[in-house]
């Protein structure tokens, strides 16, 4: 899905074009989850990607691939901006509780079918799908899917370990089987 | 110090690829993907994973967000809209094979060019050389179908002129047309003339010999004969050079009557 090496040069230069062009919809399915404002999701969009171009030296690749590393920019960008306009509510309507800014309006706010989760997803068992559906799709932090589910922190965490192994399994059965292509690419190098 | 199987049991690794730790967390994990190629191996499983869920997620975002961005970053980096970034570091490589494949498309056409004004050059030679072989070849069908005519005409009487006991073994072939009041002088065969002297053509014009002019006998082709009215027989003596007002009757090679 990625190829970072086309995309970092070798002086670790970013062309941002090409970027956009792979990644930005895989990114804005993300943010449009946790900003539901069509205009807003935009605006975090166009700051993620000119973080992105910014921070290009803080980008290692022996911490995270690439699309991780655009990913948690994405997410916090998402995030601050959900928080900042939470704010701005916050001191417009007098009646609304400190409670039910940040975390707490979220979780009141959200409904979870409202946007459709696709593909794999779907396969694993719910009580995994909906926590990594919160975490990874929705923004949500651990402790905000903890109280939202209302589970303890360490089933949500342990969940959220099982989740991901599961997807893990059915994704290296899906019949595009790496093994074939490496095999070809074996086959290949003796020719 | 935790041992890398409690890493992976921990399910820190992947609160770690979803963002879910603090910085101190982070700071005290990721020295371990240095020490443990394994765990290495296993965050990038993590991430690939992580990963395709995004992409089967992925929404197409609003049209009009990408030139915002292009126009924010070229207006950040401070050089004008249509250069940076969009023609930055891979552009210029862009540049260059464009200007390589140029050069490589000049110095190709160039080569061409040479070759080809050449090959040009040398047809164009051939051709002329051709066209002045063709023109000869035409002349030459021309005299010759033109001969042919004549010879063919049947008012064209062909006459057939013997060696004289100086020269039994000489013949000429002469067509005779008194209508068309031409003649041609068709084959003949004489031993060629000693130095300092040439063969001269008589006719007998009622009982005197007519200069006809002297035989001047070349390779592949025969000397032209005037017409004669009136002339009884046609003979060829050996004259000196230059020819002679009077014929050499002893030095007769070949004689014969024309009517």
């Amino acid at each position: 899905m990625s190829n970072e090496t086309s995309i970092l040069s070798s002086n670790s230069s970013f062309d941002i074009e090409k970027l956009y062009d792979d990644y930005s919809h895989a990114l804005y399915g993300v943010i449009s989850r946790i900003i539901q404002d069509e205009q807003l999701a935009a605006e975090v969009l166009q700051d993620t990607f000119v973080k992105i171009w910014k921070y290009q030296d803080r980008y290692h690749s022996k911490k995270s691939t690439l699309f991780t590393w655009m990913m948690h920019i994405a997410k916090n960008t998402a995030i601050n901006a959900y928080h900042s306009k939470a704010n701005r509510q916050k001191h417009n309507t007098s009646d609304i509780s400190e409670a039910t800014i940040c975390a707490g309006l979220r979780v009141a706010s959200i409904n979870t079918d409202a946007l459709d989760i696709k593909s794999s997803l779907s396969k694993i068992d719910d009580k995994y799908r909906e926590i990594i559906e919160l975490i990874y799709l929705r923004g949500y932090t651990h402790k905000d899917a903890a109280q939202f589910l209302k589970l303890p922190i360490g089933t949500v965490k342990s969940r959220i370990k099982i989740g991901i192994r599961e997807l893990r399994s059915i994704y290296i059965s899906k019949p595009v089987a790496t093994g074939t292509i490496i095999s070809f690419m074996f086959f290949l190098n003796f020719l | 110090m935790m041992s890398k199987e409690d890493i992976l049991e921990s399910g820190l690794i992947e609160q770690y690829v979803l963002g879910l730790m603090s910085t101190e967390e982070i700071a005290q994990l990721e020295p371990y993907f240095e020490q443990y190629p394994e765990l290495v191996e296993y965050r990038l499983a993590i991430e690939q994973t992580m990963e395709k869920i995004a992409f089967d997620n992925a929404i197409d975002p609003p049209p009009s967000v990408k030139s915002k961005i292009m126009d924010e970053i070229n207006s950040l980096s401070g050089i004008s809209a249509d250069t940076k970034v969009r023609s930055s570091k891979p552009n210029s490589k862009w540049l260059i094979s464009i200007l390589s494949i140029g050069a490589l498309a000049a110095i190709t056409f160039g080569y061409l060019y040479f070759d080809l004004l050449s090959n040009y050059h040398n047809l164009n030679s051939d051709y002329t050389t051709l066209k002045a072989s063709c023109e000869e070849s035409n002349k030459v069908i021309q005299r010759q179908a033109a001969s042919m005519a004549f010879i063919n005409d049947p008012n064209t009487q062909a006459v057939i002129l013997s060696g004289t006991a100086l020269s039994p073994n000489s013949s000429m072939l002469v067509h005779w047309n008194k209508e068309e009041r031409q003649a041609s002088l068709n084959f003949i065969n004489l031993p060629p003339a000693p130095e300092g002297k040439t063969y001269q053509l008589w006719a007998d014009v009622e009982g005197e010999m007519v200069d006809m002019g002297v035989l001047e006998i070349k390779d592949n082709e025969l000397p032209k004969i005037p017409y004669m009215a009136n002339a009884t027989s046609l003979n060829v003596t050996l004259e000196q050079a230059g020819g002679a007002d009077h014929p050499d009757v002893s030095q007769l090679y070949i004689n014969g009557s024309i009517i």
